[in-house]
């Protein structure tokens, strides 16, 4: 038996149903929410893990302006925790500064000594004690391993990838819905030819398979242009945000698998509105004869 | 092959339009049913057809209590039957193919054959010019003969109609009778509403009478 019923069935036509066109508009709304908001925390945490690449494994110790870095250096060297301890150069440390300060104005600025500090692989040596005798060697040496600094980034990235869960599953949610609604609409509007397919022996989903047809061909008209018009936007602010130079920020650019990601979104939304369509006719149909 | 008990059946909070109709229908058997418009023919035919449960009494189909039976049962069950529905029910943006091959289409069946087919019992009702045409374009009498070939493509083992001589002459009426009988002659159960009673006179098969929503007789002419 073909209990399923899958393919041709197209008998309740409908395709041809004006009154819900309105799905492809919200879901257009949704899938463009959606996509934005998966886009930008896939952005913070793309930049978040390259931040943290960049930095594991390093240290930097901090002198006073006008220290002698060179004990600082040699207990570093000294150190077998410690790959390679190199002192950042006035010129390089301005090199860093100036985005936030300004070129020019660093002349009479009186910039500590940075000591970059390259940890020997696998080493996790104790910051504390290593600490106490930096401070013995060198008066008032601080150690910055950028983990607050990284730390708090990454918060804010793990926040952002739980905001856009969220979003994802309440935009979900609201699409489910709103299909749900126009399939029950649609029952009831075909309700005559509905009962005829019963009658002539089509199992329920027979039926239920054309609900999910339409609601997906809504569906994946309206989350295409929505996730399409949130990927404009995406490369637009990413486009502006490159430009302006103020802007001493790595840039969230967002990386081919990211993008990949993004246009799962119309086949997800399609996916979700076939299943809401499917479920809620055959849940419907198991309450008449 | 089907047995009713005790069956009353009522529309929401009204009143029971059937009471305690009690009847068996043996394979192969053709019989009328007849009463006044109002009596519940309809009514009937639509327990007979499974369009509904009955609120009361029991209804046995090919051996099975209905009010018992798996959601997932009645399809099978339902392709046993072909209706002649009395407003037809056909689908109207349906060529007339499509809509004599809908039976067979939900089974899944091969489209090719399925056509086949419908073609077929198409020209035995004489609409094998009008496979293409759309219902809204056809006559009464036409549109009856494409609910016919809807009900019979699927061979099934009981037809139903519900006043098919309603709405035409009586020449046709004749030929719509002939027809019923050639398909009973082949095996198939058959109960057909009717309130032509002169029909009913003329024939040899037996009547089931409704008065009131009660099955007040069952006689065989003589
Ligand atoms: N769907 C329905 N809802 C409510 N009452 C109905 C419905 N169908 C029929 N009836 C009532 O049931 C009674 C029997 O009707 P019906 O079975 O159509 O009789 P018949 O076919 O003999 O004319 C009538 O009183 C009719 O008004
Ligand atoms: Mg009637």
């Amino acid at each position: 038996m073909a209990g399923f019923g899958f393919g041709r069935g197209s008998e309740l036509a409908l395709e041809r149903d004006r009154e819900r066109r309105w799905i492809a508009a919200v879901v257009a709304a949704l899938a463009f929410l959606a996509t934005l908001a998966l886009g930008l925390a896939l952005a913070l945490s793309g930049t978040a893990k390259r931040w943290q690449a960049n930095f594991a494994g390093t240290l930097t110790v901090e002198l006073p302006a006008g220290a002698d870095p060179a004990p600082a250096l040699a207990l570093l060297r000294a150190d077998p925790a410690v790959a390679a301890a190199t002192q950042i150069s006035r010129a390089a440390a301005e090199a860093l500064l100036s985005p936030w300060l300004g070129a020019g104005n660093l002349q009479d600025l009186p910039i500590p000594v940075l000591i970059d500090v390259r940890l020997a692989a696998g080493a996790a040596p104790n910051l504390a004690a290593l600490g106490a005798r930096l401070e013995a060697a060198a008066p008032d040496a601080a150690i910055d391993d950028h983990g607050r600094w990284l730390g708090g980034f990454l918060a804010l990235a793990r926040a952002a990838g739980l905001v856009a869960a969220i979003v994802l599953a309440a935009v979900g949610l609201a699409a489910a819905s709103c299909v749900a609604f126009a399939t029950r609409a649609g029952l009831a509007m075909h309700r005559e030819a509905v009962d005829l397919l019963h009658l002539v022996g089509a199992p329920d989903g027979y039926i239920a398979v054309q609900f999910a047809r339409a609601a997906m061909r809504l569906a994946f008209a309206g989350a295409g242009l929505g996730a399409a018009g949130a990927a404009l936007v995406l490369v637009a602010a990413s486009a502006v945000a490159s430009s302006s130079a103020t802007l001493a920020f790595p840039l969230p650019a967002l990386g081919w698998s990211d993008w990949l990601l993004l246009a799962c979104v119309p086949f997800a939304a399609t996916l979700v509105a076939a299943a809401a369509a499917y479920g809620t006719v055959m849940r419907n149909l198991a309450r008449i004869l | 092959m089907i047995v009713f008990q005790q069956v009353g059946l009522r529309y929401g909070l009204g009143p029971e339009v059937l009471r305690d109709v009690s009847f068996a229908l043996q394979p192969g058997s053709f019989h009328f049913l007849t009463g006044a418009s109002g009596a519940g023919k309809s009514s009937l035919l639509s327990l007979l057809y499974l369009a509904r449960l009955p609120s009361r009494g029991t209804v046995h189909m090919f051996g099975r209590d209905v009010a018992r039976m798996a959601r997932r049962d009645l399809p099978g069950l339902r392709r046993r039957i072909g209706t002649v529905f009395q407003d037809f029910r056909l689908l109207d943006h349906l060529s007339v193919i499509d809509n004599v091959a809908l039976p067979l289409r939900v089974q899944g069946a091969d489209e090719t054959q399925l056509r086949e087919h419908a073609a077929e019992l198409l020209v035995w009702v004489g609409l094998g010019e009008h496979l293409d045409a759309l219902p809204p374009t056809l006559s009464g009498g036409q549109k009856q003969r494409v609910a016919i070939a809807r009900a019979v493509i699927g061979r099934p083992k009981l037809l139903i109609a519900d006043e098919p001589t309603g709405n035409v002459d009586d020449r046709i009426a004749l030929r719509l009778m002939r027809l019923f009988e050639e398909l009973n002659r082949l095996g198939t159960t058959i109960v057909v509403a009717t309130h032509n009673m002169q029909l009913v006179r003329e024939s040899r098969h037996p009547e089931l009478r409704l008065e009131a929503g009660a099955l007040v007789q069952i006689a065989k002419a003589a």
